[in-house]
């Protein structure tokens, strides 16, 4: 452990270092440091990477990191001060839109930085720019990229040519059996070490293929449930007993499961989040998406499909509402569980939404089912990171980072449902219960 | 075990801020907790509000105790109230207009936005929300002057945040309430209009107030009378509770051992909710009753825990004006 007199509080060294950039004062706070929403909404997520780069985003920071993180915001400079243009901008046009959703800070700061990244500084068309990217984030007018992609798998030579090349990289052949897979990520998800991560780092590909074979959901769930030492729940991967082939488009999926979402959804995913300065033509971005279907989990690289994997033999121990995971489970997922379990609104759902304590007048029982469901729900916030990260290239680089990201991932799921409680209660402002 | 009656909080981003009931109704807070849930989200509001050392505490050990912040402690008070004020008719405790309520929560939580910005989590509500679900039920009221004051100045916080929608209701707003009461309580009940025929057995029960929606009956003890009744064609289960403010789905639940023997649906009558249902058979020995929405163990209240707020709302009583909620006065001048 490195002394503690080296660890700096994070916001001191963002601040030390945003004084250094001119031209964001509309980004800042009365102290000169950036304001919190610029932190989450811009710094964190879109500057640091954080969800990739856990060690740059705690609260307390090492020497190195401290001078990683400056360097980061330091080498962004040009663009934070565009990004600080024109949110300027997008101020005055959502004034004369007069939209009100949202708070303008939380939804105009990444905005801001996206025109930034797409166009510079704000020019002499920058009032228009910012009205038309408005409308479009408030849900008006198509994006360019969609139309391109709806276009091309319309058309039926290519979607044939496309669904040939699919069906014929789609492998069964596991390499590894589910059980020994499962036996690699338990002793992982138990001792959390670098060199039981390398051990195991074959085992996503392995499980993921595994479950193209007759009998591969009876097999994962055995399996998981033998990690987890809980039963495994309908973890809504694919509808089958084996995972079918991915349609090519939308319109043909037989349900919203993950691992059986169309080659097109998930090309939209990629669409909306690169710039489109940033990405390839659309045949590209689908060729390569056949490509990644077409590995173990739909995730090319075999680290991420591992971190999947992990995602999977944890979920069944993830029943917050259900209170303290079983004992059996391996340390990890009882730590994540009960990091849910112990959240305020979690404490008040587990009677309020069973209706026993409740805070309207009629208990909403529909949200029952969703809390109950959290492992599914976490495991599609796990695939849609991972399936982002593997778009960009970016890799956990230890178990470290993939005890952070699996960790990350669970409070966003967490934080959703939280907002789903908060809408059911909105007719009366809810008391927060806090119990200790 | 610290039951929520007696833990005002606010929700933060990665944590929690934690007040003492007791000082909270006083009118002097003292302190606060700062309690962390996630340091990572907390740790940029966190140490702009505490400052670096008791942030390294709290980062430390979990956990902090500073000086409570005026803004942070009217917010945790409002929103106490919107869920505990146990208004009661039996005991003067006047009920509290939830649009005022509202409303004030509006301009607490944009105070606390200005204090400490992005350190809400929006679980609490925004200002925003919280201004249009008041905004509906304030066209009348006793404390007009106020309302105006409060409009004008979350007009202004709306405009900053180019929110001109709401900037401009909020004006109207302003423009447009006049002075005058307000009627949203019901009065107390009436007899109790029971069936005929002989009584076989009968008993009072009191509400815990964690098993009704706020607002909804009056927190006296002692509220729920029940009895067994044999009527011509069967014997009957009477319940009823008096002292409703407000509409519910509600039942009273008969209960022997811990078992249910009985639901009995109320309905919400003049001033009070009533049911009855037909028994199989007539219950041997005495039984219990609760009434709630469902008959399930919960973290409920006491008795002791239910007094000791009923005490320590009264004494605000004496308090200045400044140091009640406007939702208070409101009530109190709506009464004298």
């Amino acid at each position: 452990m490195t002394g503690s007199g080296k660890l700096r509080l994070r916001s001191a060294v963002l601040e030390a270092a945003w004084h250094r950039i001119p031209g964001v004062e509309v980004l800042s706070a009365g102290d000169g440091g950036p304001l919190t929403r610029t932190v989450k909404k811009i710094i964190d997520p879109l500057v640091v990477r954080t969800a990739a780069r856990p060690k740059l985003g705690r609260p307390l920071l090492e020497p190195a990191a401290a001078n990683e993180l400056t360097e980061l915001l330091l080498a962004d400079a040009p663009r934070l001060r565009a990004t600080a243009a024109w949110f300027g901008h997008l101020k005055r046009q959502r004034r004369a839109l007069r939209i009100t959703a949202g708070n303008v800070q939380d939804v105009c700061f990444p905005l801001a930085y996206e025109l930034a990244t797409g166009c510079g500084m704000p020019g002499p068309d920058a009032p228009e720019t910012a009205a038309s990217a408005l409308r479009e984030l408030h849900g008006e007018g198509g994006e360019a990229g969609v139309a391109q992609l709806t276009a091309y798998l319309a058309d039926p030579r290519a979607a044939a040519d496309l669904t040939a090349g699919l069906h014929r990289r789609w492998h069964t052949d596991a390499g590894l059996e589910p059980d020994d897979a499962v036996a690699l990520l338990g002793a992982f998800a138990e001792t959390l070490t670098d060199t039981a991560w390398l051990a195991g780092s074959a085992a996503g590909h392995a499980l993921g293929l595994a479950l193209r074979r007759p009998g591969g959901a009876g097999a994962l769930a055995r399996a998981a449930e033998a990690v987890s030492g809980a039963p495994a729940p309908d973890l809504g991967l694919q509808r089958g007993d084996r995972t079918a082939v991915p349609p090519l488009r939308r319109q043909d999926e037989a349900g919203p499961e993950l691992l059986e979402r169309s080659v097109e959804r998930r090309v939209r995913a990629t669409l909306r989040r690169l710039p489109a300065g940033e990405r390839g033509p659309v045949a590209d971005l689908v060729d390569d998406e056949v490509r990644r279907v077409a590995a173990g989990f739909g995730l090319g690289l075999p680290a991420l499909a591992t971190c999947f994997a992990l995602g999977v033999v944890l979920a069944p121990a993830l029943r917050p509402l259900d209170g303290v995971a079983p004992g059996s489970a391996p340390g990890f997922a009882r730590q994540l569980n009960a990091q849910v379990a112990r959240e305020g609104y979690v404490l008040h759902a587990r009677r309020a939404l069973a209706g026993t304590t409740p805070l309207t007048p009629r208990p909403d029982a529909e949200l029952v089912r969703e809390l109950r469901e959290f492992g599914k729900q976490f495991l599609g916030r796990l695939w849609i990171r991972l399936h982002g990260f593997d778009v960009r290239g970016d890799l956990p680089a230890d178990a470290a980072d993939v005890r952070a990201l699996v960790t990350g991932v669970v409070r966003s799921t967490s934080l959703d449902l939280r907002t789903k409680v908060r809408r059911a209660l909105v007719a009366r402002l809810p008391e927060l219960e806090a119990v200790s | 075990m610290t039951h929520p009656v007696h833990t005002p909080v606010v929700a933060a981003d990665g944590g929690l801020v934690r007040f003492a009931l007791a000082g909270l109704l006083a009118g002097a807070p003292g302190s606060m907790r700062v309690e962390l849930t996630d340091a990572g989200a907390a740790e940029p509001w966190l140490t702009r509000l505490v400052g670096a050392e008791h942030a390294l505490e709290a980062l430390a050990s979990g956990h902090v105790d500073v000086p409570a912040r005026p803004e942070l402690a009217t917010l945790a008070l409002l929103l106490w109230a919107r869920r505990w004020w146990p208004a009661s008719t039996a005991l003067g405790i006047p009920s509290l207009d939830p649009a005022l309520l509202d409303l004030e929560a509006a301009v607490a939580t944009a105070a606390v936005e200005d204090l400490a910005e992005g350190m809400l989590d929006g679980f609490e509500a925004t200002p925003g929300e919280l201004f249009d679900a008041a905004v509906d039920g304030l066209a009348t009221t006793s404390v007009a002057d106020e309302v105006r004051s409060l409009s004008r100045r979350l007009s202004s916080w709306f405009d900053d945040q180019d929110d001109v929608v709401r900037a401009e209701a909020a004006d109207r707003l302003a423009v447009a309430v006049l002075p005058g009461q307000r009627e949203y309580a019901l009065a107390a009940g009436t007899g109790s209009g029971g069936s005929e025929g002989g009584v076989l057995t009968e008993g009072r029960a009191s509400v815990d107030w964690a098993r009704v929606p706020p607002g909804v009956l009056d927190a006296a003890e002692d509220t729920v009378t029940w009895r067994v009744v044999a009527a011509p064609t069967a014997t009957r289960l009477e319940v009823e509770v008096a002292g409703a403010f407000a509409d519910a789905a509600l039942s009273a639940f008969a209960t022997r051992d811990g078992e249910v023997v009985a639901e009995v649906p109320l309905h919400l009558g003049v001033g009070r909710f009533a049911g009855a249902v037909d028994l199989d058979r007539v219950p041997s020995v005495h039984f219990g009753l609760v009434v709630g929405v469902t008959a399930e163990d919960i973290d409920g209240t006491t008795e002791a825990d239910r007094a000791e707020v009923v005490s320590l709302v009264r004494t605000r009583e004496a308090l200045p004006p400044e140091a009640r909620t406007l939702a208070e006065r409101a009530a109190t001048e709506g009464e004298f």
